[in-house]
């Protein structure tokens, strides 16, 4: 009874002092709608995303290569009463130029727990399977959802708490503004009894009425927004009563919280302290500085000494204003950076070759066999199968290569319908053969690496890796800057090509022509134990343990905008490849890119014609990373979108907090203004008073946005550019301000400084005294004077 | 039960201006029996309603205890003594202080929605402080629409509602006519003598101060029994103002 009282009192209070609230309730409209927004585009977003993958693959894992002992195991195998997998189709195909066969067969876990069940398949059958001979197991992204489906629920999570962290302190901001304004009121009720309880109570009241009035008009327009972005990628959309009803209690909390701690310390101040505080006086850092304005001319110098006389305020609003501005500005930034990297030319498949191929066998692939040989399934029970291939043809006789990556089967990869681009890789890991760069001093940065006795930086965080004509074509197809000369480095043995650094940022002084060593050789004087993965810890200990010997080398190249992970790449031709790490320049490790637009049907025949290569060259190892089918999913979701309206609902908080916090302010100096008319100001002097307050808070706005667009951006840059590459995103972003995004933020930010100083001033002109304005006068006059021109 | 409806001990409140410390009220103690009306007077700056805001709990001292019907309220945690406040005291501000954007029935209410009490408990209450304070005609009147008589007449109203036992009047008189002024002090102590309640008055006023039963006087912080029940104590007052005023100023206090 009592809260429905509360609740009916509020509605009252809100209703009758509508004007006082509108901030609040357009706040919490916004904030409800980003709450909603981002649990129902949640919500859709998972449920679109299983529709896909089911449709897509309707199984959890492929089994491929079996024989026909583990074939027919696994089809009929006995699951007992209560089964937990059931065979949704296989393949069967001819190995190429043999009589044998091998097969595929797609698994779907039918338990309720589908990580359960493939946990009973490995634990009942998969070593039966694995007795009988080799084979490969894929698991499909429709397994790997739920664990998706945990980390979507943990960014969700992250991005609510966002939300309700920069609610609250909006919130905050909005409710100590109008706390401040209404000190006396609270000094009056805390007179006659009211408890902290009492005032919360009364607070909280009327922010759930208002979270509540926000409610219908957010949810609205929430599920139509949402309606719209997943329908501009082609998904359905389905309304979400938990995310409703979710966003709401969100909502509620985020106006409680900020009005408990604001209500807490009103409530801790004495009822006179509140009452007394009724003028500027909480705003002003001095009062004492106002003591020289009878030496300044009104308005002009005397306005912007009265700015400085109201700096504390000042600055705070400012400061809380602008914020919001340069926060929608790194959200859009980070919209745009998202969407770079779904952008981002990601291998399909990778594959590996074993690396003991002879040059021999090389030479008695005569013909460049025909990999189409197709495939066929029949057998007792095809009704339940499908054909691997539907062009059967007869099986022939041929042998099987072991092999390896050559120019050849670069020319018969590309001959493959979608393959956009081969990347091959051949490196050694400096850490594993006992190695390292020296770095002279004074050409290393501080951190990363460890230093010697001579104060030279030693990295062993290095990938040796070996540079042909194709890799340089390689970083050319992915446009990295290039300084220097990777010919340079191709055909002399004395170059070597470097990256900046590593980790996304830069590391190295180094420019063309420096020399850097290579430790090729060494001597133990003391046992080496570590027990950390840190590369820089394990280098310490090593150059403790080790006399190295070096090799010296001259960088001929310097690639400057490369995405680096941890490890580093150091670029040289394959004679000094071969010096350096002992090994043969063998490319053992090939990625393929696809092309972007590729077709189903063009990635299904691709997927077949690289299974039948591997069925020829039997030392390759292909892996399918599901890239197409994982960017797909992200580009559904329409992020950008998101991230651009999350950004607007940002940048809209900083008008709000202008007009509501300056409308305010200007209410508490009516009387100044007033006392100004009275002792002889002009209308016209007093505007341009109030326009004087506009354009130096236009101008500090702009250049406080200006100073923190450029510095948020900048720490953005380096945070995604230090954090992508531990998410196995190989992006490097080169920091731009985006140009407009800025424009707009600042446009909102001068116009509001402006504007929100100017409004008040045709607030006060109409409702000041007319003895004053001489509005009244001047209108009779001209009522007058057109009667005269009638007569 | 208390002895005192209010006693006081030792009080001290200090403010900070700037680079100096002014001691508003320096070590002041005083007592108050049950019904008692007690005047505090003395002149503008003297610290008499620095003083009569702690005594009310409106305020806090440095040092020293104010005790009401036997409870510390200088101890109290804000929400206790707001309720305390709210339920046992009344306050009458010489500026009114009433809420701009509540009707005077409104304002006259706000101490009974802040203690939750049930409108039964004070409609009669409310219907006889009205009668007596001659404002039924102008219930639904905002501040502005009100004389400031009228306006005192609200706040005195609002202090009342919840029959407080004591009730602290700080210059009620002050912004008002002698015509005004005279029939808001009657309606005051008629009011006092039917809820029978305690009144402690600042007032500048030395002919309002001569109806109070007790009288103490303020000069610079420090209080002295000017006049109790048994008549003017001025020689005894000379000489120890002269006394107090030699003696010792409380240090700055933290």
């Amino acid at each position: 009874m009592s809260l429905l009282k509360n609740l009916s009192a509020a509605k009252k209070n809100i209703i009758y002092n509508y004007k006082r609230y509108l901030c609040f309730f357009v706040m919490l409209f916004l904030i409800q709608t980003l709450f909603a927004s981002v649990l129902v585009l949640y919500s859709n977003n998972n449920s679109n995303e299983l529709e896909y993958l089911e449709e897509k693959y309707n199984y959890h894992l492929q089994l491929q290569n079996l024989n026909d002992e583990q074939f027919y195991y696994l089809l009929n195998a006995e699951q007992g009463e209560v089964p937990f997998f059931e065979v949704i189709k296989g393949t069967q195909t001819n190995i190429s130029g043999t009589n044998s066969y091998r097969y595929d067969i797609y698994i779907k876990f039918i338990t309720s727990d589908v990580k359960s069940g493939y946990e009973s398949y490995k634990a009942k059958y998969y070593p039966v399977v694995e007795e009988e001979g080799d084979f490969k197991e894929l698991l499909t992204p429709l397994y790997t959802y739920e664990s998706e489906l945990a980390l979507n629920t943990f960014i969700c999570a992250l991005t609510c708490l966002f939300i309700f962290v920069c609610g609250c302190v909006i919130i905050y901001l909005l409710d100590s503004i109008m706390v401040n304004h209404y000190k006396f009121l609270y000094g009056i009720y805390m007179t006659f009894g009211a408890s902290f309880k009492k005032l919360f109570k009364t607070a909280f009241s009327e922010m759930f009425v208002l979270s509540a009035t926000a409610f219908l008009p957010s949810q609205l327009i929430t599920n139509i927004a949402c309606f719209f972005i997943l329908r501009g990628s082609a998904q359905s959309f389905r309304v979400d009563v938990l995310s409703i009803f979710l966003s709401f209690l969100l909502c509620v909390s985020v106006a409680a919280l900020p009005v408990f701690f604001n209500i807490k310390s009103v409530s801790k101040k004495t009822p006179l302290n509140l009452i007394g505080a009724v003028d500027n006086a909480n705003l002003i850092i001095s009062p004492r500085t106002s003591a020289d304005i009878m030496d300044y001319v009104f308005p002009g110098k005397l306005e912007v000494l009265s700015v400085m006389r109201f700096r504390k305020y000042g600055i705070k609003l400012v400061a809380s204003a602008v914020s919001f501005a340069a926060l929608f500005l790194c959200c859009a930034y980070l919209g745009i950076s998202y969407s770079e990297t779904l952008d981002v030319k990601r291998p399909e498949y990778t594959i590996r070759f074993s690396s003991n191929m002879t040059k021999e066998d090389e030479k008695n692939d005569e013909d460049g066999a025909d990999m189409n040989d197709g495939s066929s399934f029949m057998g007792p029970i095809d009704d339940i199968f499908e054909n691997g291939d539907e062009n059967e043809t007869e099986p022939e006789q041929k042998p099987t290569y072991d092999f390896t990556y050559t120019d050849e089967v670069r020319d018969y990869f590309y001959t493959f319908d979608g393959v956009e681009k081969i990347i091959k890789d051949c490196h050694t890991d400096a850490i594993d053969i006992n190695s390292h760069i020296k770095l002279p001093k004074g050409k290393a940065k501080l951190f990363g690496g460890a230093e010697n006795e001579n104060g030279e930086r030693c990295y062993n965080n290095v990938k040796f890796t070996a540079l042909d004509s194709e890799v340089k074509d390689i970083i050319e197809y992915y446009g990295y800057e290039v300084e220097g000369d990777l010919d340079k480095v191709i055909n002399d043995g004395a170059y070597v090509a470097i990256t900046y650094g590593y980790g996304n940022m830069s590391k190295f002084k180094l420019s063309i022509g420096d020399k850097i060593y290579i430790a090729t050789g060494s001597t133990q004087n003391k046992s080496a134990q570590y027990i950390s993965n840190d590369y820089s810890y394990i280098m310490g200990v090593l150059l403790e343990s080790y006399d190295y010997t070096y090799t010296e080398y001259t960088v001929g190249a310097i690639i400057k905008d490369m995405p680096v992970g941890e490890e580093f790449p150091v670029y040289m031709n394959g004679d000094t490849y071969a010096a350096v790490t002992g090994n043969d320049m063998l490319f053992t490790d090939v990625d393929i890119i696809i092309d972007s637009d590729i077709t189903d049907e063009t990635y299904a025949s691709l997927e077949r014609d690289l299974r039948h290569a591997a069925d020829y060259y039997t030392n390759m190892v292909i892996q399918n990373n599901d890239y197409k089918t994982l960017i797909q999913i992200e580009k559904n979701k329409n992020y950008l979108n998101v991230y651009m309206f999350v950004a607007a609902v940002l940048l809209s908080v900083s008008p709000l907090l202008w007009f509501f916090s300056q409308i305010l302010f200007y209410l508490k100096r009516r009387s100044e203004f007033d006392m100004y008319f009275s002792f002889g100001a002009s209308k016209s002097k007093i505007k341009k008073a109030f326009i004087i307050d506009g354009i130096v808070f236009c101008i500090f706005a702009a250049v406080v946005y200006t100073l923190l667009a450029i510095i948020m951006s900048m720490l953005l840059t380096v945070f995604l550019n230090s954090q992508l590459y531990s998410a196995s995103t190989l992006v490097k972003f080169e920091y731009s301000l985006p140009a407009i995004p800025y424009v707009i933020g600042l446009f909102v930010t001068c116009v509001s400084a402006f504007f929100s100083s100017y409004v008040p001033y045709m607030t006060y002109i109409k409702s000041c005294h007319p003895i004053f304005t001489g509005n009244s006068f001047d209108g009779k006059q001209e009522i007058i004077s057109e009667g005269e021109k009638g007569i | 039960m208390a002895k005192y409806m209010l006693e006081a001990n030792d009080i001290i409140r200090q403010f900070k201006q700037y680079d100096s410390v002014v001691t508003a009220v320096d070590r002041c103690s005083l007592k108050v029996e049950d019904g008692e009306f007690v005047a505090i007077i003395g002149a503008s700056g003297s610290g008499k309603s620095t003083l009569l805001h702690i005594l009310a709990g409106l305020d806090r001292p440095q040092s020293g205890s104010v005790y009401i019907r036997g409870t510390n309220i200088t101890a109290m945690s804000p929400d206790n003594l707001g309720v305390f406040r709210g339920n046992y005291l009344g306050i009458v501000f010489q500026k009114h202080n009433l809420i701009p954007q509540l009707t005077a029935l409104e304002n006259i209410l706000v101490p009974t929605v802040m203690c939750d009490k049930k409108d039964h408990t004070f409609q009669e209450h409310l219907k006889k402080l009205i009668l007596a304070l001659q404002i039924g005609n102008r219930l639904s009147h905002l501040p502005s629409e009100l004389s400031g008589g009228q306006q005192q007449r609200v706040a005195i109203a609002r202090a009342l509602i919840n029959r407080p036992q004591v009730l602290f009047a700080d210059e009620p008189t002050g912004n008002l006519d002698r015509r005004n002024a005279d029939e808001v002090l009657s309606l005051l102590l008629e009011l006092k003598t039917m809820i029978g309640q305690t009144l402690i008055m600042v007032t500048h006023d030395m002919s309002i101060a001569d109806k109070a039963d007790k009288i103490y006087m303020m000069d610079n912080g420090k209080l002295f029994l000017y006049k109790d029940k048994q008549g003017y104590y001025k020689t005894s007052y000379e000489l120890e103002m002269k006394a107090a005023l030699e003696s010792e100023r409380a240090k700055p206090l933290e």
